[in-house]
């Protein structure tokens, strides 16, 4: 549980794994010197639950290289980061757990927001079928570190996210279903907290670094889709994209307008 | 050591009675040569009473034993002032029922206390043991982020502010500090932290490196532990807050941010006492969220709410 400033909201996320009913886990806690009183609450709960250790930077560090010290901390089998203004749900873990045993070959498991038809989960997708099913039924790869997990092993041999912000967790998934299969676990097994001290990013100014790692792994040697499939893929982003960026236009919402005309000129380019 | 100075093992006991030897064991095990034990039985409902004047007939040491029993239940706070009161030790500790002290703990501590001058508690480090005694956590103060080889002693008002980092059995205190400042305060919840704020404000502290203590877990329920947080938060800012008026600079900006960010989460929490600290930091920390928080509250509105506005009107201007 990697932590900066969530004084507001860490206590509900560190209760809502400690109620998990699955109970062999440690709870690392990486506060990325915080402002805030988030030390002292997340030490107050370590007082009460050995499971707990609490550790702060000397300086900010930065989102993703805090969890990559925070990894580096961890002793289990599995890696699973619950952020500090997240909850995980009782079962959660243990779900995902179960799901992971099942498939001692995967390297990850994602459980996505996204609602399905009821289906038969845990289910394990090579890495065409992986990334098939983000690029053609649902992005599951949009998902958050907070959805996911990971077996130490792979999340290692990765050498963990890279330093970009905003965009090193989507270039992750990516990286790692190339190597490892990926375990679709039950959807909504977190609990996403959308609030108003989010990173709400400017998605705006991210926008084409997505668009540039997609075509990276699409387009790159060990792409492990198709030259079709990855040329359907870009005409009908390249399409999407315009077509939102007329709309947008059309309603007079310049400020979003413009990251879909740059999406647009992309893969026009490419 | 020739004269040995008197030391009093306080022992509040209330239902403990399948602990409770290995307790008083573990303080006739110690190499200190001149301690008296106080046991004082809170009107426990099992077989306490029995036990313990059974092992008290059989005890034949050199310690001095008193056995108090009371008539009507006090509670911890009230148990550990009369423990207070009637210690004839210069040093003494009050030690849980469920708890143990290692053998050379008194000794090693007495000796550095009477080392030091105006020195009025020694702590160190503890091991948490389970119900069988098993060692099961022996990293306490690294898991709090504490560095068990450097922890802070001399003056130590402000860091403890800050966060209460003293390990209650691994204490000794000077008895007539302890009733110079006013003793354990019944008025709260969390009353040793109170203590070790009002000594170490007049007093120096010491640490002792090394585990003296071993602490017995309890598993908590979690229906306990979700209203224990907003609670001790509580607690805490109660006993912060009385510190505010006399308070010098940094003590007082501590306790604004403490009270800032705490009856933020107690009103997040819907805790009872919520009002109460959003009005004092509305007094403390005047500002547009303490008056919106301050009014929302007022008018009932629940936190999450006014986060739901706060989105939306983000996502307005965005």
């Amino acid at each position: 549980m990697t932590a900066y400033n969530r004084g507001n909201y860490i206590a509900e996320s560190i209760e809502s794994v400690l109620a998990s009913s699955y109970s062999d886990f440690e709870l690392i806690i990486m506060d990325d010197c915080s402002t805030d009183n988030t030390l002292n609450i997340a030490r107050s709960y370590a007082l009460k639950d050995r499971r707990i250790k609490v550790f702060k930077n000397e300086k900010n560090i930065g989102d993703y290289p805090n969890r990559n010290k925070a990894a580096s901390f961890a002793s289990g089998k599995y890696l699973k980061y619950v952020d500090s203004d997240d909850c995980i749900l009782p079962d959660g873990l243990k779900n995902m757990i179960e799901s992971m045993e099942q498939f001692p070959g995967a390297g990850f498991g994602i459980s996505s927001s996204f609602i399905e038809p009821p289906k038969k989960y845990p289910v394990e997708l090579n890495s065409r079928e992986a990334y098939t099913y983000h690029y053609f039924n649902k992005p599951v790869f949009f998902a958050s570190p907070s959805e996911v997990i990971f077996t130490k092993d792979a999340f290692n041999k990765m050498k963990g996210f890279g330093e970009k912000r905003m965009v090193s967790d989507f270039d992750m998934w990516h990286k790692i279903a190339l190597q490892y299969s990926m375990v679709l676990m039950s959807p909504g097994l977190m609990n996403i907290r959308k609030h108003p001290d989010t990173e709400m990013a400017d998605q705006n100014r991210f926008v084409l670094q997505y668009e540039t790692i997609k075509l990276n792994y699409l387009s790159g040697i060990n792409s492990p889709l198709d030259r079709i499939q990855v040329s359907t893929i870009k005409k009908q982003r390249r399409n999407t994209a315009f077509k939102i960026f007329l709309k947008k236009l059309f309603l007079l919402q310049f400020k979003e307008a413009i990251p879909r005309l740059k999406v647009f000129l992309f893969y026009l380019r490419n | 050591m020739n004269n040995p100075v008197l030391v009093t093992i306080g022992i509040p006991n209330y239902n403990y009675a399948h602990y409770i030897l290995e307790t008083l064991n573990s303080v006739t095990n110690q190499t200190y040569p001149n301690i008296e034990i106080i046991v004082v039985d809170d009107v426990s409902t099992d077989n306490s009473v029995t036990v313990i004047n059974e092992w008290i007939n059989n005890y034949k040491g050199p310690a001095k034993i008193r056995f108090i029993k009371n008539h009507t239940n006090g509670g911890l706070t009230k148990v550990c002032n009369q423990i207070l009161e009637n210690a004839n030790g210069k040093y003494f500790q009050t030690l849980d029922a469920d708890d143990i002290i290692l053998p050379d703990k008194i000794e090693r501590q007495v000796k550095l206390l009477e080392e030091s001058s105006n020195t009025s508690l020694i702590y160190s480090n503890i091991n948490v043991i389970n119900e069988s005694g098993d060692i099961i956590d022996d990293n306490y103060l690294g898991r709090i982020h504490y560095d068990k080889d450097d922890m802070p002693e001399g003056n130590i008002f402000e860091k403890l502010f800050d966060f209460n980092f003293i390990p209650l059995p691994s204490v000794l205190i000077n008895t007539e500090y302890a009733r110079a400042v006013g003793g354990f305060d019944q008025t709260l919840q969390v009353q040793d932290y109170y203590l070790w704020l009002k000594l170490s404000e007049k007093y120096l502290v010491k640490y002792l490196t090394g585990v003296t203590a071993l602490y017995r877990e309890h598993s908590v329920s979690m229906s306990n532990s979700s209203l224990t947080n907003p609670r001790s938060a509580d607690s805490v800012l109660e006993i912060k807050y009385r510190y505010f008026k006399k308070a010098n600079g940094r003590i007082k900006n501590i306790i604004r941010k403490n009270i800032y960010f705490s009856s933020a989460y107690l009103y997040r929490s819907n805790y009872s006492t919520a009002g109460k600290w959003l009005k004092r930091n509305l007094l403390i920390n005047p500002g547009f969220k303490s008056a919106v928080y301050f009014t929302a509250n007022k008018l009932g509105i629940p936190c999450s709410f006014l986060d739901k506005i706060k989105i939306g009107m983000k996502s307005f201007i965005s």
